[in-house]
């Protein structure tokens, strides 16, 4: 289709080339036509006329020497004596001795009252028969005519004999034959003819003499001379041949007007030197059509090649291939459109490469995307891939708080940072890529579970070097969660999303690295139903509180407990509180769960008044709690409902939790403040741990994260690192409370350190109400109603 | 159909007006006076005016021993027309210092003076009437006519056309005029001639061109 197009052009370009040449030619040609034909019809016309005057000196020419030859005889006086005395054998031998010695054919002699005397002819004794020739012979003293006699042509002369006044006439003819009309066509131009014609009384042509046969049919059409002149010329045809023709208008008897030259001049031959000039045109047009047909052929090529070359590069540029056109040597128009092609066809690639790096790249941290991910690790679980390969996702922890603390261009190069070390720690064959705002994720081809562990592993302590950004140190912290191929999942999307669960798990199980556990994540089904049920099992009591005593250290009574949510799901059994609490805040379930919690705790609280137990009860509350500007008020109607002093309930809220949405947090926090509920930070030394924020919050207490405490007996570190949060906590005039106190001796230290609550296994696990009031009964920590 | 151009000429040539006017002079003689003009009305030199009668003695006397004179004078004859009474002689004397060789085929006289010089006295008898055409056979351009008339009473017009014929006796005469180159013969004219009136008339006639003898015509 392409091809016949650029045929079509190239045929196009060579016709208009041929079209243009033979336009020329043929201007040419009409010119020299018009010229030549102009030129060679004057020139004929020209030869013809001059022919006829030819003729006219000829002829006269002619009748003069037969006049001298007749006059010659007429003055001699012995033949006057012969005349003068009628002596005709005398006379006859004189005139035919005469016309013999000037080639005349006919002599005669005429009496003065026009009898024939003697003639060479037959004549003899009969009325002179040329008309009114003797006449003017007479007149002029000589005449000369052509006249037919005996059916020829004669140029015929009649002169007196003068004794010395006329005594007779001598008539003189010679014939005009064939041969005389081909002496005469000597004296004219090559091309002309002559014809002598008559026209008889009965109005038939005779052609009496030519050079040339003549049908006399066609002297119709001639044109009749002017007396003693011409006619004018016209072209008659004959034998197929075109003759410009002349009639020439013959002395006559005065009597017999009948008898006429036609002069033709052959057009064939007028026109020879115009048709030699054709063919040598016809000759140069089919020379010049060759060369122009083969230098145009040539052009257009050299035109349509090049057009021929960029479109074949354009159609492979629609197909993906950036291949650039061959510019040439040339400095060309094409060169230049060649060349412009390419500079546009490179930069189409180039930005195509961008777009697609674009699309495939992560802008924040020049790593590939998701989407790029999951093209790579199709390719390696696909046929023909790696056959085994490890999926590592990795979360990073309380990002919110170091957007909040440090600003989003802080978070910027943090995560710019954390792309380049977990590629350091993670060298080798591996695909590495953004997963999304807060994860990175990890392809390894060939791995199987212990190399991906112990790679996570390296991810692990890879984060323990704390990121210095602007200045500040960083420390962060990330979840790795692991899913292995085929072991885990079959597909892109269950790998990535079973590793995923990999980092909640091992988030649910307070590690860092998590291998994908099917046992636990039975489906994602499951989790849904799971917030289908949180509702229905919060209405059944199948979640309940369990409450977890905290000890005043220094009276070694029981002051507070914290309420720690219990899910015993019909079914499933213990749901881990991790799992559904973190389900619940991703799906919006986290607010039935925290009124849940507030009525249930506020009311325990107001049974235990009943009871009159001094305990005060605490329960945590998540980050979207602390986003709630309603909470405040909520929390006051319970407490009013219940009748109970706000002194009486405890929040704990996490510094992570605060740090999400700080702003807004702060406003609750001192609302609930302003009630005189007491706050409590929870974890702390787990997060950022920054004295700015924990100086601006409206907080009574401070809780000593687990990991500080779990180990205190035998860690110097930690006993260092809790005796001074103790201090500093002390001097910001705040109760210091302790987490995970599971033996003796560190409750032993913690009462040293002045640390003012404990809370642990060591004094009770959390355990329901029922148990927990027996506990207060039986334990050596005894309410302290006496303290207080 | 001969002779177109002659044709208006030859209509006056037959009507000529004749005014004859009342005779004059003596009783014994009287005169005609005859005037001859071409059509354009030029005057014509060496037409022949004679006035012939029924009466012979009223034609004058007899010409036979009557001498007339044709010179050869610078290749001329001289006069170039000679009028005679038949009878008459008439001699030919050569005033030329060349030879010339007098001939005449016409049919009134046919004959040949062989070459001659002046002083030998060559004449010829003209006895039958008519015209008599002299040439030379030497040259040709030499042309002279003797017209032989049946009575004495003739004469040529000049150079102003006019002829007078003297001596006429009163009776009935018949009037010709004649010229060499003349297109068609006057007819006669029929006069009476009175004691004491004479004659006067006017011809017009048509003539040919003079033949240029001796040389074709271009």
């Amino acid at each position: 289709m392409r091809a016949a197009l650029f045929g079509r052009f190239q045929t196009r370009l060579l016709l208009l080339f041929l079209s243009l040449f033979v336009l020329v030619q043929v201007a040419t040609y009409c010119a020299v036509y018009m010229v030549t034909s102009r030129n060679l019809g004057g020139q004929a016309r020209q030869h013809l006329l001059y022919s006829g005057e030819t003729l006219h000196r000829a002829i006269h020419d002619r009748a003069d020497k037969l006049v001298e030859g007749a006059a010659v005889l007429s003055t001699d006086f012995g033949f006057r004596e012969a005349v003068a005395t009628g002596d005709s054998p005398t006379i006859l031998s004189a005139l035919v001795n005469l016309a013999q010695r000037i080639g005349a054919q006919r002599a005669m002699l005429v009496s003065l009252d026009r009898q024939v005397v003697a003639d060479t002819g037959g004549l003899r004794g009969k009325p002179f028969p040329l008309g009114r020739l003797v006449d003017l012979a007479d007149e002029h003293g000589r005449s000369s005519a052509f006249v037919v006699l005996d059916g020829a042509l004669y140029n015929f002369v009649v002169v007196p004999v003068m004794a010395p006044v006329p005594i007779a006439w001598v008539g003189l003819g010679t014939r005009i034959d064939d041969a005389q009309a081909v002496s005469l066509k000597a004296l004219m131009p090559r091309g002309m003819d002559i014809n002598f014609v008559h026209r008889a009384a009965d109005g038939n042509w005779r052609v009496l003499a030519s050079t040339l046969p003549l049908d006399p049919k066609s002297l119709d059409a001639l044109p009749r001379p002017v007396p003693g002149g011409n006619s004018e010329p016209v072209t008659l045809a004959e034998n197929g041949s075109d003759y410009l023709t002349l009639a020439v208008d013959l002395p006559d008897d005065g009597v017999d007007q009948g008898t006429f030259a036609v002069l033709r001049y052959s057009l064939d031959v007028a026109f020879g030197p115009y048709r030699t000039l054709v063919f040598v045109l016809l000759g140069l047009l089919a020379l010049g059509l060759i060369v122009v047909a083969v230098g145009g052929a040539l052009v257009a090529r050299t035109v349509s090649r090049p057009l021929h070359r960029l479109a074949e590069a354009a159609s492979k540029v629609s197909r993906g291939d950036y291949q650039p056109v061959e510019v040439g040597p040339r400095r060309d128009e094409f060169a230049q459109l060649s060349s412009s092609f390419n500079r546009m066809v490179s930069s189409i690639d180039e930005r195509e490469k961008q777009i697609t790096f674009q699309a495939e790249h992560d802008s924040e941290t020049g790593l590939p995307n998701r989407r790029r991910f999951e093209r790579e690790l199709e390719a390696l679980i696909g046929p023909g891939g790696a056959g085994t390969v490890s999926v590592i996702v990795v979360t990073v922890d309380r990002v919110n708080e170091v957007r909040n603390a440090f600003g989003y261009s802080t978070w910027d190069k943090l995560i710019a940072l954390i792309g380049p070390r977990l590629a350091g720690s993670v060298p080798g064959e591996r695909v590495l890529a953004r997963l999304s705002t807060v994860s990175f994720i990890l392809a390894l081809p060939g791995c199987g579970g212990d190399e991906a562990r112990s790679a996570a592993e390296r991810i692990r302590s890879g984060f323990e070097e704390p990121f210095v950004i602007d200045g500040f140190t960083i420390d962060a912290n990330a979840q790795i969660g692991i899913a292995n191929h085929p072991e885990h999942a079959s597909t892109v999307g269950g790998l990535i999303q079973k590793a995923s669960i990999g980092v909640m798990q091992a988030q649910s199980s307070g590690l860092v690295v998590g291998v994908y556990d099917p046992e636990r994540d039975s489906s994602t089904a499951r989790r849904l139903s799971l917030m289908g049920d949180l509702r229905r099992s919060l209405a059944n009591r199948e979640v309940q509180f369990y409450y977890q005593p905290k000890i005043h250290l220094p009276s070694g009574t029981i002051t507070q407990v914290e309420a720690l949510v219990r899910w015993i799901h019909p079914e499933l059994g213990f749901v881990p509180p991790v799992e559904f609490i973190t389900l619940a805040e991703q799906t919006g379930h986290i607010g039935y769960l925290t009124a849940w919690a507030l009525e249930s705790a506020i009311r325990q609280c107001a049974v235990w008044r009943e009871m009159d137990y001094p305990i005060r009860v605490a329960i945590n509350l998540s980050a979207q709690d602390l986003s709630d500007r309603a909470l405040p008020a909520t929390v006051a109607a319970l407490l009013s409902e219940h009748d109970i002093d706000p002194s009486w309930l405890v929040l704990e809220v996490t510094e992570s939790a605060v740090m999400k949405d700080p702003e807004q947090a702060i406003k609750v926090l001192e609302e609930l403040n302003r009630m005189n509920v007491t706050l409590s930070v929870d974890d702390y030394g787990t997060g950022y741990s920054s004295m700015g924020y924990l100086k601006k919050l409206p907080i009574q207490e401070l809780k000593i994260d687990r990991s500080f405490v779990l180990n205190l007996a035998s860690s110097p570190q930690d006993q260092i690192l809790v005796r001074s949060t103790i201090e500093m906590g002390h001097s910001l005039g705040l109760h210091v409370t302790a987490e995970g106190v599971e033996d003796e001796a560190s409750a032993k230290l913690l009462r040293e350190f002045g640390c003012d609550l404990a809370q642990g296994y060591y004094y009770s696990r959390p355990v329901p109400v029922d148990e927990l009031n027996r506990f207060i009964e039986e334990s050596p920590w005894g309410l302290g109603r006496a303290a207080e | 159909m001969r002779g177109l151009r002659a044709a208006p000429g030859t209509i006056h040539g037959l009507l000529p007006v004749v005014l004859l006017l009342g005779s004059v002079v003596s009783a014994r003689a009287a005169q005609a006076v005859v005037t001859v003009t071409d059509d354009q009305g030029a005057p014509i030199e060496h037409a022949v005016v004679s006035l012939t009668s029924p009466d012979p003695a009223l034609n004058g006397p007899p010409g036979k021993g009557a001498v007339a004179v044709m010179a050869q004078q610078d290749k001329q004859f001289v006069p170039h027309v000679l009028p005679v009474r038949v009878g008459t002689t008439v001699s030919f004397p050569n005033h030329d210092d060349f030879r010339h060789q007098v001939y005449s085929f016409s049919p009134a006289k046919t004959f040949q003076i062989s070459l001659y010089s002046g002083d030998e006295d060559k004449r010829e008898v003209f006895d039958k009437p008519g015209v008599v055409a002299l040439g030379c056979n030497i040259h040709d351009t030499m042309l002279g006519y003797i017209y032989v008339l049946e009575t004495g009473n003739f004469a040529v017009t000049g150079a102003d056309g006019v002829a007078v014929v003297d001596g006429l006796q009163p009776g009935p005469y018949r009037i010709n005029v004649w010229h060499p180159r003349q297109r068609a013969p006057l007819a006669g004219q029929e006069v009476t001639v009175t004691a004491d009136a004479g004659v006067t008339a006017s011809y017009t006639m048509s003539l040919k061109p003079p033949l240029l003898l001796g040389v074709p015509h271009p």
